[in-house]
Formats: C-alpha cells, sequence, structure tokens
C-alpha cells in the first residue's frame, strides 16, 4: 500500500509509469489534448500535495485512474456553462477507426459529443461508475471495489443509466429532428 | 454546438437507439491519441509540477489554508507569481469555491466566521444537548414512575368495606391516607385482593388469600386484606383496587 505523502523520487516514478493511462482516461472524457493535459496536471498536483494525514493509497493504478475520471469530469462540468467546443477540434489528435467512412463522421461525433455532455449531467458517482465500465472497460466487480459497493450495485445502477441515458437520447433526438 | 443531424442515421426505429449509444460508447473506448501528443503534455506537466514541488519546497513558507492562497492572488494578477506558485493557486482556485469567488471579485475577502459566533454557536450546541439530555431524562422518570415496577407508589381509589394491615404485631384497619413503606425494596406491600377479578394483584396474593375472617399474619409485611370483599361472593363487588405499585402505598 503507497504511503499517503509520496516522495518526490517516487512521484516521478509514479508519473512515469501512468500519465499516458491518466491522459487517455481524461481525453476519452473531455474529447480535448489541452483538457486532458489540464487534468494530468490537476492529477499529478494533488498528488503531490497529499499530506501525511491523507488516506494512504491501495493500488495507485486504480486510484490515479478514478483521479483522473473524476478531474475530467469536473473540467466538463464547469465547462459546460462556459463554451461548447465543436468536436471537428478534436479530429487531428484522433485516430480515424476503420468502419467510421466519411458520411457517417459528423452524425457519430456529434453522438459522441452529445454522450460525453450527457456523463457531465449525470450524478457524479453514476457518472463514474458509467465511465469506468464503458469507456474505461472496468468489469462490474473492479468498478464494485474501487467505490466501496456491491458488483450487484453497480450493475443495477448501469441497467438504469443505460435506460436513462436512452430515454434522454431518444428525447435528443426528437428535439433535434 | 452544432446539432444539425443526419437523416439516415437518426431515421432509425426507436429500438436501433441503443445501438447507437453502443456505437458512440465504442468509438470513445477506441479513441487513440497519438503518444507523441502526451509525452509533449507530460513533459510539460512535469516541469510544472517539479516547480511548484520546489517552491513549495525551497521557500520557507508553504501555502496553508485559504487566507494564504488569497494573499498570492495581486501577485498572480501582476504576474509576479513564480509558475509553481501559480500553478498551485490555480488548482486551489478550481477546487476552493470560497477563494474563487474571491478571484472572481464576487467577494472582498472570504468570509471568516468571528470567534464571537464560533463561541456563541458553540453554546448554543451545549445548551441544547443539555436540553435534550434533561428531556430525555425527565421522560425516562415519568415513565419508569408511572409503568416501571417498584416505582414506590400505590393508591387504593375505592373499596368495598374495610381494608386491614396486617402485622406481625396484629390485624388493624388501613387508615385513610395511609402510606406505609416495605422492609426492602425488593418486597412489595401485599393488598389482599379476595378474587382473581384483580387482575393487577400479584399471584402470590391471591395464593394467600383467606376465605374468611382474617388470617393468621403471615411471615412478610406489611400484609393488607379487604375483609369485606374477600368472601368473593356476589352481590358483593369485587373490590376495585386494582393498582399495585410497590413498595409504597397510600390508601386514599
Amino acid at each position: 500500500m503507497e504511503p499517503a505523502e509520496v516522495p518526490t523520487a517516487d512521484l516521478e516514478k509514479i508519473f512515469r509509469e501512468n500519465h499516458a493511462m491518466v491522459f487517455r482516461a481524461a481525453y476519452r472524457i473531455t474529447a480535448n489534448a489541452n483538457d486532458a493535459e489540464d487534468v494530468l496536471q490537476t492529477v499529478f498536483l494533488r498528488m503531490l500535495k497529499r499530506g501525511p494525514e491523507a488516506d494512504p493509497v491501495g493500488n495507485m493504478a486504480s486510484f490515479l485512474h478514478r483521479s483522473a475520471v473524476n478531474a475530467a469530469l469536473d473540467l466538463v462540468r464547469a465547462k459546460q456553462n462556459v463554451r461548447n467546443i465543436p468536436l471537428d477540434e478534436l479530429e487531428p489528435v484522433l485516430a480515424e477507426p476503420a468502419f467510421r467512412g466519411p458520411d457517417r463522421a459528423q452524425s457519430s461525433g456529434e453522438i459522441r459529443d452529445w454522450l460525453r455532455g450527457a456523463m457531465a449531467r449525470l450524478n457524479p458517482r453514476i457518472a463514474e461508475m458509467f465511465i469506468l465500465r464503458f469507456f474505461e472497460g472496468k468489469e462490474n466487480p473492479e468498478i464494485a471495489r474501487l467505490m466501496n459497493t456491491t458488483p450487484g450495485t453497480v450493475a443495477v445502477t448501469l441497467s438504469r443509466t443505460r435506460d436513462r441515458l436512452h430515454k434522454e437520447y431518444q428525447a435528443y433526438v426528437g428535439g433535434a429532428a | 454546438m452544432n446539432r444539425e443531424i443526419n437523416p439516415p442515421e437518426f431515421d432509425a426505429p426507436m429500438e436501433a437507439m441503443p445501438t447507437v449509444l453502443e456505437q458512440a460508447v465504442t468509438e470513445i473506448r477506441d479513441e487513440s491519441v497519438d503518444p507523441a501528443v502526451i509525452e509533449a503534455a507530460a513533459r510539460r506537466v512535469w516541469a510544472k509540477l517539479t516547480d511548484a514541488k520546489l517552491t513549495e519546497a525551497g521557500q520557507n513558507h508553504n501555502i496553508t489554508g485559504c487566507s494564504a492562497f488569497q494573499a498570492l492572488i495581486p501577485d498572480y494578477r501582476a504576474g509576479r507569481l513564480s509558475e509553481g506558485r501559480a500553478l498551485l493557486l490555480k488548482d486551489h482556485l478550481n477546487e476552493c469555491v470560497a477563494c474563487r469567488k474571491v478571484f472572481e471579485g464576487r467577494v472582498l475577502t472570504m468570509p471568516v466566521q468571528s470567534t464571537t459566533t464560533r463561541r456563541s454557536s458553540q453554546t448554543f450546541r451545549w445548551a441544547a444537548a443539555a436540553v435534550v439530555v434533561a428531556a430525555a431524562g425527565l421522560s425516562i422518570w415519568l415513565a419508569v414512575d408511572r409503568y416501571g415496577a417498584y416505582t414506590g407508589r400505590a393508591i387504593v381509589k375505592t373499596v368495598n368495606g374495610t381494608l386491614y394491615e396486617i402485622l406481625p404485631t396484629g390485624i388493624q384497619p388501613l387508615a385513610r391516607a395511609r402510606t406505609f413503606r416495605t422492609a426492602s425494596k425488593s418486597e412489595p406491600p401485599k393488598i389482599q385482593a379476595p378474587c382473581s377479578s384483580c387482575a393487577t394483584a400479584p399471584k402470590s396474593s391471591f395464593a394467600n388469600a383467606p376465605a374468611s375472617p382474617p388470617p393468621k399474619p403471615p411471615a412478610i409485611s406489611p400484609f393488607i386484606w379487604n375483609a369485606a370483599a374477600s368472601s368473593c361472593r356476589p352481590p358483593i363487588a369485587p373490590p376495585a383496587i386494582c393498582l399495585w405499585q410497590p413498595p409504597i402505598a397510600a390508601w386514599l
């Protein structure tokens, strides 16, 4: 178990081993390289500032993963009322999936954009659960352990969240059509 | 946000919508970023982190508390703050609403709770706690006095006949407003009821109930016996003494 306060040498090692994972997790939520960099900075700055009284970290990678998801969600929530970034701005750093044809680019990007916005509107804990499961690909038992709950609760919460997103999406499409 | 939609995609039946979302989730999960972009970002972030760490360690005045962060705001605005300190301040502003309001000029300084207010607040809390404890104690005392066993008070409201107190020294009519105690708290006084209709009388009292004229005084004391009602036959009404709460009884 990692101590609460991380010495600089250890922090460097942790940073070297985990920065890419943190950046990618943040990028999947923010869809913006600059924002992902801000999240990376925030996550490790908080590590740097952790005092000896803070709880020790069990699994550093999982801890940082969660921290990245939460910091990214905070950032998206804070930005939602300030400005909206067209998804097109992100394209230069995106690797084009093979199955995505040019004719689908706009609608597919818009759905992703809508989904990211929906994550920011969800209850923070539920959003974190959903992102860990579907964006980050973690299994329910691992999410349950990370979030101090049961796999059953995770499964039920995810199922309800999917239903809710489905309804919201239908409303969105109906309103936009 | 551009909300223009592509008709072929959204003309799909409603049942297909989850598939569309699943597709979006899959795309998000599969999004990859150029490793060069990540490494460049990591270099910048690590440089700032190192600066922040050196700033905190090198300057012998760590930034602790909101007031310390607020003191940095003028220097930050003037661009005089080192990059490390600026980083720490920006991070704090992100997570502290009070300081963010100060930074945005919505309040002049963070409202600090005065000692007087804090003290009066503590006094109020202690007073409230004392009231709760006193109320709980009073409730318990009243409940025990009313319903608890061996609370020390019983009242004979009415009686058909005469009540006798049977003592080791002899039998004598129980005087009105007579109050007495048992020798020990564990031994209740006995009010001799004539029949089982007096449901609250102790079983042992019934077992010892005399058929007629007063029995020989038992070894225990005191002992009260209702002579007129003891025959327990109609038309003599059963006694109305149904309150039995030792160890003190009052005959009104």
